[in-house]
Formats: C-alpha cells, sequence, structure tokens
C-alpha cells in the first residue's frame, strides 16, 4: 500500500486545469443578477437611458425618462496634475501633468518600463498602486476619491494591456450588469434590446457570436481578449478611454477592425487616452498630441509628427536631447 | 463511550419495530446494528473532535403537523407531480408516484411502506451498501433509520423525470435518521435527488445520522444528488455509498450550505469492470461550520473511471476539511481516475483544507490526477469588474457564482436546484 498525500494545505494560485464534467451556459441566473446600486459620490448618474437606447448614439445625447436632454453632459475634461504614483513603496510615475478633453485623442509612447501602465493602473484606481501625490479630476471632480468602480461609473474606461480572465462568469451577463450598472437601478436596459445590442456591436468587431456566451477572456488568444476590451469600449460609452497597448496581439485586419471601433466611437464628448508602442495603430487612429514618457514623467510632446519621427529615429536621439542615459524608472541613478 | 451510548436504549429500537410492524429479520437487523453502535468505541477522526458530542435521539414523534414549514413551502410548492416522498422528522407528509411510472413498474415510496409491501427487494438490497459495520453512525442509522425512501426501478426502465426525497427536520424532531435506499436493475436510467434541509432551528444535542444506498447493477445509469443544508446544533453525520456494477454509471452531485457539525463521506465503490462514477460537488460553509468531508472512489473493476470535482466556499469562522480520495486496488487494470478540489477561504477568520490522497494498488492504470487548491478570490478579477463599474460586493458575488454554478446547475430537480440556489445565495456574503 502507498498512500499519497501530495497537499496538505495548499495555497494561493488556483490552477488552471478545472473543468466541470458538466457544461453550463449562463452563469448568474435572471433572478440572481447582483442588485446593483448607485454608491458613487456624484450628484446625478451618468447615463439615464429611456425606452429607445439607440445604439451608437452616446448616452449623453440620451433623453431622460421625463424627456429632458440632460444638458450638463457635455465634454469631458480629464486633468492630471503632478502625479505620483507608488508600487511596492518605489516611486514609478514621478510628476507627471496631462490633460484630456473630449473629443482629443493623446497617445502615450515610450521606451518598455517608463510607467505608461503605471499611470493607467492609477488612474483606474488599481489597489497595488499607491498615489503619493497630485490631483486627478473629472469634469473638476477629485477621481482619486473614488472607489474603482464609480469611477467606472463616472465614465472612465482602461482597455487593459493584460485583461483578468474570470471563469463561470459569461461575456454577456458581464457586460450586462457593468452596463445596468451604470444606468442605475430602475434604469436597467431591458434583456432583449441589450442582447440585440450586443450582437450587432460583436459583429462590427468580428467577434463570433459564441463569445457572448462564453466566460469572460477565459481561453482567449491575446487578440481575442484586445478585441473583447474594445467591445466593452463600445457597449459602455465611456466618457474617457484609457486604452493600454490595445494594439499589442492583434494581426494586420485585426488592428483595422479595432481601429475603426474606436474611430467610430470618437466623439467630441469622448476623450481618449492611447498608450502604444507603434505609429502604425496612430496612422488608423490619427491622434491629436503624442506624448514621450521616460522615468515616469512625459518628457515631449508634440504632434503626430512626433510619433513618425520616434518611429524612424527610436528613441536614442530624444534621450540624447534630453541627457537621459536610462529611460526605465529606477534605474537612474 | 458507554456513557454516552446510554442516553440512548434497546426500547427505542423495539419500539420503531413496533410501530411499523416490522419482521423478524428487520428487528434482528436493528438489534444487532444497536449493539454494534454500543460497542464501538467514539472513533478519532484526524480532523474532528467526537469526545464531547452527544450521541442522543428520539423519542421520535408518531405524528406531525404542517405547521414551522414557512422556509420549506416554496420548495414543497414547487415539486409539482414530480415523484416525491416528504418527509418530517421521521413522518411521511407526501409521496406520491405519478401512475404512469407506476404501471412501468418502478417503486418509490417510504422506505417503511416498502418493507411491508415489497419485503423482498428491500431485504435483497438494505444494507448492501453501507451497513452497521461501517461506523459508529452508520451503526446508529441501521438501528434507528426511520422516515426513509425507496426507490426501485426494474430492467431496461428509463425514466426521465426525477425522484426527489425530502427530509425537513424541524424543532419537533429528536434526531434525525432519514434512510435511503436506491436500487438501479439492469440498464435502469434514472435521476434521484435528494435534500435534507433544516426549518428553523432544530435542536442540538441529538444526531442526525442520514444514510443513502445507491445500487447500481450492470449497465444502469444513475445520477444521485445528495443536497443538504446542515445546521448548528445537532451532530451530523452522512454515510453514501454506491455500488457500481459492470458498465454501470453513477453520478453524484454533492451540495452543501451551512454551518453545522458534520462528518460526511460520499463514495463509489466500481466493482464492476468498466464502471464509472463522478462526483460533482459544491459547499458552502458559515458560522462556526465544522466540516469534515470525504470523497472517495474505489476502483476495483478493470477500466473503471472515475472524476470528482469539489468546490468549497468558506467564510466567517466556518472549518472545512475537503479530502478527495482515490483507491485504485490491484487488479483493476486500465483504471481511471482524476481529482480536483478547490477551496476559496472569503475570511480571516475561516480555514479550509484540500487534502488529495491517492493510494494505487495497481501498476497498469491508465490515469490518475489530483489538483489542490485553497485560495481567495482573487483581487485581480475583483479590480477588472470593478473598473467596469461593478460595485465591490456585486462584483465578488459574481465570481463566487461563476466558481460555483457548474456545480449547482448539475442538481438534477429543478425545484431543489432552485431552492439550493437560494440557500447559497442566502448565505454568500
Ligand atoms: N505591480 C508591480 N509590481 C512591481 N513592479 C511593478 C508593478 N507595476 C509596475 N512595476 C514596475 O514599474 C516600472 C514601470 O512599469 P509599467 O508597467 O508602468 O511600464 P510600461 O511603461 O507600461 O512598460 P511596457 O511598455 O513594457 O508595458 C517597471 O519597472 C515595472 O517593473
Ligand atoms: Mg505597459
Amino acid at each position: 500500500m502507498r498512500w499519497t498525500r501530495p497537499g496538505f494545505r495548499l495555497s494561493a494560485a488556483p490552477r488552471a486545469a478545472f473543468a466541470f464534467s458538466t457544461e453550463c451556459g449562463n452563469v448568474i441566473p435572471e433572478n440572481m443578477t447582483p442588485k446593483v446600486n448607485f454608491t458613487g459620490g456624484r450628484r446625478r448618474p451618468w447615463v439615464r437611458p429611456d425606452r429607445e437606447l439607440p445604439d451608437t448614439v452616446p448616452y449623453e445625447r440620451i433623453r431622460t425618462g421625463n424627456g429632458e436632454v440632460d444638458a450638463d453632459m457635455s465634454s469631458p475634461v480629464l486633468k492630471i496634475e503632478d502625479l505620483h504614483v507608488s508600487v511596492d513603496g518605489k516611486e514609478i510615475v514621478r510628476g507627471l501633468d496631462l490633460t484630456v478633453k473630449g473629443g482629443e485623442i493623446h497617445a502615450i509612447m515610450g521606451p518598455n518600463g517608463t510607467g505608461k501602465s503605471t499611470l493607467a493602473a492609477a488612474l483606474m484606481g488599481h489597489p497595488r498602486y499607491e498615489v503619493t501625490g497630485g490631483r486627478v479630476t473629472l469634469d473638476g471632480e477629485d477621481i482619486l476619491a473614488m472607489s474603482v468602480d464609480e469611477r467606472a461609473r463616472a465614465g472612465l474606461f482602461l482597455a487593459m494591456q493584460y485583461p483578468a480572465e474570470v471563469p463561470g462568469v459569461s461575456n454577456a451577463n458581464f457586460l450586462r450588469t457593468a452596463l445596468n450598472a451604470r444606468l442605475g437601478e430602475g434604469n436597467e436596459i431591458p434583456v432583449i434590446k441589450f442582447h440585440r445590442m450586443l450582437q450587432e456591436k460583436m459583429k462590427q468587431l468580428g467577434i463570433d457570436p459564441s463569445f457572448a456566451e462564453r466566460y469572460l477572456n477565459e481561453g482567449f488568444s491575446g487578440g481575442e481578449k484586445k478585441r473583447n476590451e474594445i467591445l466593452q469600449l463600445a457597449m459602455l460609452n465611456p466618457r474617457i478611454a484609457i486604452l493600454d497597448e490595445i494594439d499589442s496581439g492583434l494581426d494586420i485586419d485585426a488592428l483595422r477592425i479595432v481601429a475603426d471601433a474606436v474611430n467610430a466611437v470618437r466623439s467630441p464628448e469622448r476623450g481618449f487616452l492611447i498608450i502604444t508602442h507603434y505609429q502604425r495603430l496612430l496612422e488608423y487612429i490619427v491622434p491629436d498630441h503624442v506624448h514621450v514618457m521616460m522615468q515616469g514623467r512625459i518628457v515631449k510632446s508634440g504632434d503626430r509628427e512626433l510619433a513618425r519621427e520616434l518611429e524612424r529615429k527610436g528613441y536614442d536621439w530624444l534621450k540624447q536631447e534630453l541627457g537621459i542615459v536610462d529611460e526605465t524608472v529606477g534605474a537612474e541613478v | 463511550m458507554a456513557e454516552q451510548a446510554a442516553t440512548v436504549s434497546l426500547s427505542l429500537v423495539d419500539g420503531l419495530c413496533d410501530r411499523y410492524q416490522e419482521p423478524e429479520w428487520l428487528r434482528s437487523a436493528r438489534q444487532a446494528a444497536f449493539a454494534r453502535f454500543v460497542a464501538l468505541p467514539s472513533p478519532r477522526l484526524e480532523k474532528t473532535d467526537l469526545t464531547r458530542r452527544v450521541w442522543n435521539a428520539g423519542p421520535f414523534p408518531a405524528a406531525v403537523g404542517t405547521d414551522g414549514l414557512d422556509e420549506v413551502a416554496g420548495l414543497l410548492s414547487a415539486l409539482g407531480d414530480a415523484p416525491a416522498v416528504v418527509v418530517r422528522d421521521g413522518v411521511v407528509l407526501r409521496a406520491h408516484l405519478p401512475a404512469d411510472l407506476a404501471r412501468r413498474g418502478v417503486i418509490f415510496t417510504d422506505l417503511h411502506t416498502a418493507v411491508r409491501d415489497h419485503e423482498n427487494l428491500v431485504q435483497a438490497a438494505l444494507f448492501q451498501a453501507v451497513d452497521a459495520e461501517e461506523s459508529k453512525w452508520a451503526a446508529f442509522n441501521a438501528a434507528l433509520w426511520h422516515g426513509g425512501v425507496f426507490l426501485y426501478v426494474p430492467r431496461h426502465v428509463e425514466i426521465d423525470a426525477v425522484f426527489q426525497f425530502v427530509y425537513i427536520h424541524t424543532a419537533v424532531g429528536q434526531g434525525a435518521l432519514p434512510r435511503a435506499l436506491v436500487v438501479a436493475e439492469d440498464n435502469a436510467k434514472f435521476a434521484y435527488s435528494e435534500l435534507y434541509v433544516a426549518a428553523g432551528d432544530v435542536p442540538g444535542d441529538v444526531v442526525h445520522s442520514g444514510v443513502t444506498e445507491v445500487i447500481a447493477r450492470p449497465g444502469a445509469r444513475v445520477t444521485a444528488a445528495v443536497l443538504s443544508h446542515l445546521r448548528k446544533g445537532p451532530t451530523h453525520f452522512i454515510t453514501r455509498r454506491a455500488k457500481v456494477d459492470k458498465d454501470a454509471h453513477v453520478d453524484w452531485v454533492f451540495g452543501d450550505v451551512g454551518d453545522g457539525f458534520t462528518v460526511a463521506l460520499i463514495e463509489s465503490r466500481l466493482l464492476g469492470d468498466g464502471s464509472r462514477s463522478t462526483l460533482t460537488g459544491v459547499g458552502l460553509g458559515f458560522g462556526r461550520q465544522h466540516l469534515d468531508l470525504t470523497a472517495s472512489m474505489v476502483h476495483s473493476g478493470r477500466y473503471s473511471e472515475s472524476d470528482m470535482n469539489l468546490r468549497g466556499v468558506v467564510r466567517e469562522r466556518a472549518n472545512a476539511v475537503y479530502r478527495t480520495r482515490t483507491h485504485i486496488v490491484k487488479g483493476a487494470r486500465g483504471a481511471g481516475a482524476e481529482q480536483a478540489d478547490r477551496m476559496l477561504v472569503l475570511d480571516p477568520t475561516a480555514r479550509a483544507d484540500a487534502i488529495p490522497m491517492l493510494l494505487i494498488d495497481e501498476n497498469n492504470v491508465q490515469r490518475c490526477g489530483h489538483a489542490a487548491s485553497v485560495g481567495k478570490i482573487d483581487e485581480n478579477q475583483v479590480y477588472y469588474l470593478m473598473s467596469r463599474g461593478i460595485p465591490r460586493a456585486a462584483a465578488q458575488r459574481m465570481i463566487l457564482w461563476g466558481y460555483l454554478e457548474p456545480a449547482v446547475n448539475a442538481i438534477p430537480s429543478p425545484a431543489m436546484r432552485e431552492h439550493f440556489r437560494a440557500l447559497l445565495d442566502k448565505e454568500l456574503v
């Protein structure tokens, strides 16, 4: 007899291979959909849908139930002033200023490890990223005082460089819950309308209809994850969208499709902050401003010509011009 | 521990035999089991201290009302016209078998009635999968079972409807000793679903020992869902075993929501060549739950196969031990087994152990794998959902439901599935 007890108390990282013998479709039954309340400290919900929720019109133009147009839903302003962010006690973003307004597209470029994703994560409120100084406001309201979900409902969106996988939660169920969270209690989107809208957006993005019932990002290829991020962008209609390397992992056709989708939701009521390494994306999504990040700050700003110049010449000339020896955060002496 | 056993006496056994006018073979079996119960010492379990638990039960009510059943009213009405036996505190409230099923030779009734009306069938199968030698609590049940169910499906009969057995434990019951006997004749195919549910506060200082025996004869296909709401108060013992003959399949669905003190075993004995068994389980512990669960597959048939997939969640001060045990006996050539055991700990005060155990005595095994983990809700997942506007509590619920839902969906009875889902939902946060 040989008993083996391979693990006594195993901790942390769940393993990947847990296929249930019974597959199931949608995850949270209709009557169990989590109740979502507005907990944000804002004066009004950003989103007021009515019976006729148009598929592509930004929320701001949607009529409210009593027929009033919410005139306050104008162009957003995201204002970042002297932002400092630390991870595990190490300062990564070191005094960053940037203002993104509705209708504008800002591109952030820069070598690896210079703090681009850290900036994005801090804006969204990732718990590991500690803001140690500075201010960030959206339409004058302090974003940093809000929880992650409040920021999202205030209109901030981050397409992540590495989106999480959530087994057992279907894409459709997730999106509907997210959308309803933004719409607020009592304003939920009718199920049929939601599915119509979802299928249409998926079609536009070349996403197979089966992805609606697939579990959120689980087993998605790199490119499929990126498309799924853009699908969420298209569904949730944020006011400020931050796209972190949305072009990495995309094939040429997908890049075009994703760029088209982003262009389709460009509007005066929406501002973009696009983090990318490649000028190619910026040929499709033409930026108004291009910024270069090194050592946790914006070291140079320009227009789309700057991106072309970087593509041609790399970063060395810029480092020389600025007297930077090592651009990585924390690597400088 | 003789002084503990003394809290119940042989007269309780005789009282039951008299009440149901049981045949002599059963009376002597009960008496022998009682002697066995008295003789067996209080067992020493590695993870569970039973020395201070009181072995008490009875007197058993002869009649019960229908008051105090509000918590299960929805469930009872949802059973509808499907075959159902409902027992409250040992007394039968309802026993329904649609006429067309009865015409096909199916027997589904409470176990006392079955002893009276189908004595030979019961005698041939009772105690075959779980006998009094098994454990002190199995002996306790063998001696004192009352309010049980008997399901018999003849050869080649395939039934789409789900056979449902509900045992309701309320303050009226002094302990609970349900016994289910499920017999699938050759090539029979059906699903059985049982639910032990507590309504209101159940008394402490008594024993609930439930036994389920599944006999799957050659080629049979049985889905057996065993669900429970094991509440604080009594000491709960659960013993469920299937004997799986040649080419037969038994698929277990285990579910528990509770804060009770429980020692539970679910086992398939894969006796026949080509026999198969799966176990899909889900557990949620809260309060001061103590759960000592062993899920076990014993392979002796050649090319027998098993798969276990358990998922547990503990919160508050719950302490759950999930053992997944696979034993491949010498001679079980070509056997294959896989086990996965995942535990989520929601609060720092809760505790979970996932203990995989493999015992392989046969060299010629086609597959034998295990995976076990204990962890917390992934904060990256929570962050991701929150970043789309979903509040933290709702995000956590979604993730938890995503984790539990597949097992809940495997429950064959819609009425029980919904009831169990609601129990889970209520206690999830
Ligand atoms: N969670 C973290 N834990 C430890 N270090 C981190 C973490 N996040 C960021 N860092 C460190 O901060 C620095 C900046 O990382 P960041 O991801 O912001 O760079 P990036 O500009 O987005 O780079 P890339 O172009 O490669 O995506 C790196 O040195 C990185 O290792
Ligand atoms: Mg990055």
